[in-house]
Order: structure tokens, then C-alpha cells, then sequence
């Protein structure tokens, strides 16, 4: 739903929302948590 | 002489109506994408509105008063800003931050303090005026809180917003095991690739 979400904002706005997923590593090479990167356009309210 | 102003008329009529037609199918394309926004928008979790209500219902049943109470009013507030917020293409940052404040401390709660979170704003960004569009953190934090209680200690969720060129750059991280099949890397425009990172 996100993903429909992002597409249409970009579509709508000819802008480049993008997310990325990152599974993050510790020193041994073990998952050691998810990183969520989120770009949204800046749009001032004036 | 006739004969070329009736073609030149002819041809100013064509392209003015194939002008014409071509903005009213960009509006009416417009109109039909906003529409589905607004659609997506009121899909707000209703997962997430059914476990309120069992956690709300369990105090009750264990008669914890305070806390049936608290998780109430946190949860009519979080559940008015979503109806407003759904409303609105775009949501100042600060009401979005709030709304998601509000689903962490929820959730906070839901889960017995099992995770700890913190939200952090880069201070250049002017929250009352930057506008987002609404409820798009929501779900990442949901998976966050997911995967930050797969951990064994304790879950550790950190929202980071801070400026990116002329992007928004919103990082929600947890210490959790993270996803069994490696790292994907979703843009918006459908193609997704992996990517790894390291802490």
C-alpha cells in the first residue's frame, strides 16, 4: 500500500519519493536489524 | 484564398479541441489518482484499531482502571488525527510526528515496555510548515516494533528525520533480527534490489 502510495505522489507531483529497506549486519555478519530509509519531496505550507 | 482560411480555421479548430481534450483527460487522470490516494489514505490498519481495542479491553477485564483509561484517550487521540490527517493530501510534519508519537506510546503500552523508541528532528527542519503527506511512517514503525521485539534484550526503535538536499530523509531502524531473506531495497517505482548495511 505504501508502495501504490509513493507511486502516485510521484506520478501526481513528477517527484522521486523513494523507500529503502536495508537488513543491517553486525561485525560477524548476523542480522542485527532493519533500517528504513523514506525520501519524501519538501513542500513548505507558504 | 477562401479555400485556405476555411483549412487554417479547420485546422486551429482541431488542434484547440485536441488541446482541450488532452487537459481534460490530465485532469480527469489527476482527479482519478487523487481519488485513489484519499482511498489508500483510509486504509489506516484496521489491525492495529482491533489490537487497541483488546488491549483496551484487557485492562478492563483485569479492572486496571488508570491504564484502560490512559490507553482511551491516547487512542480517541491518535484516532481523530488519522480521520483528519486522512482527509488532507498533505499534513504538516509536526501532526504527523504527533500521530506517530502517539501510535509509539500506544503501542508502548500494548506491549508491556518491552521496546523503547526515540524520535529524533533535525532542527533545520521547520516542522509546522514542511508539509508530508499523512500516516506514511506508520507502517514502517509498526514493522520496527515487530522486529525490535524478535530481539532477546530489548527492542530499540530510532526515528531520525533530517534533511537530504531537497528531499525529506525519514530513517526508522530497530535492533531487531531483521528479515530472514536479506536486505531489500524497494523504490517507488516498483523495482526492487538488494542492498546491505552494516551497524
Amino acid at each position: 500500500m505504501i508502495q501504490e502510495r509513493l507511486s502516485i505522489i510521484n506520478r501526481l507531483k513528477k517527484a522521486k519519493a523513494t523507500v529503502n529497506i536495508l537488513q543491517l549486519r553486525d561485525a560477524q555478519d548476523r542480522p542485527g536489524g532493519v533500517r528504513v530509509e523514506l525520501f519524501l519531496p519538501v513542500e513548505l505550507a507558504f | 484564398m477562401v479555400a485556405i482560411t476555411a483549412v487554417t480555421v479547420v485546422a486551429l479548430i482541431g488542434v484547440f479541441v485536441w488541446v482541450y481534450n488532452r487537459r481534460k483527460k490530465a485532469k480527469f487522470d489527476k482527479d482519478v489518482m487523487e481519488v485513489e490516494l484519499k482511498a489508500l489514505r483510509a486504509q489506516m490498519n484496521p489491525h492495529f484499531i482491533s489490537n487497541a481495542l483488546h488491549s483496551i479491553n484487557k485492562y478492563v477485564m483485569e479492572n486496571d482502571r488508570t491504564n484502560a483509561s490512559g490507553y482511551l484517550a491516547k487512542f480517541a487521540s491518535l484516532m481523530r488525527l488519522i480521520l483528519e490527517n486522512s482527509r488532507e493530501k498533505e499534513v504538516p510534519l509536526e501532526q504527523d510526528l504527533h500521530a506517530l508519537e502517539l501510535y509509539m506510546q500506544l503501542e508502548l503500552l500494548r506491549f508491556s515496555n518491552s521496546f523503547s523508541y526515540q524520535i529524533e528532528v533535525d532542527p533545520q527542519i521547520d516542522v509546522e510548515n514542511t508539509l508530508v503527506p499523512p500516516m506514511l511512517l506508520q507502517p514502517f514503525a509498526e514493522n520496527a516494533i515487530l522486529h525490535g521485539l524478535s530481539n532477546k534484550g530489548k527492542g530499540i526503535i530510532k526515528i531520525q528525520v533530517r534533511k537530504s538536499n531537497d528531499m525529506i530523509c525519514c530513517v526508522i531502524e530497530d535492533n531487531g533480527n531483521g528479515m530472514l531473506d536479506g536486505a531489500l531495497s524497494m523504490p517507488a517505482d516498483g523495482k526492487a534490489h538488494k542492498s546491505l548495511g552494516k551497524r
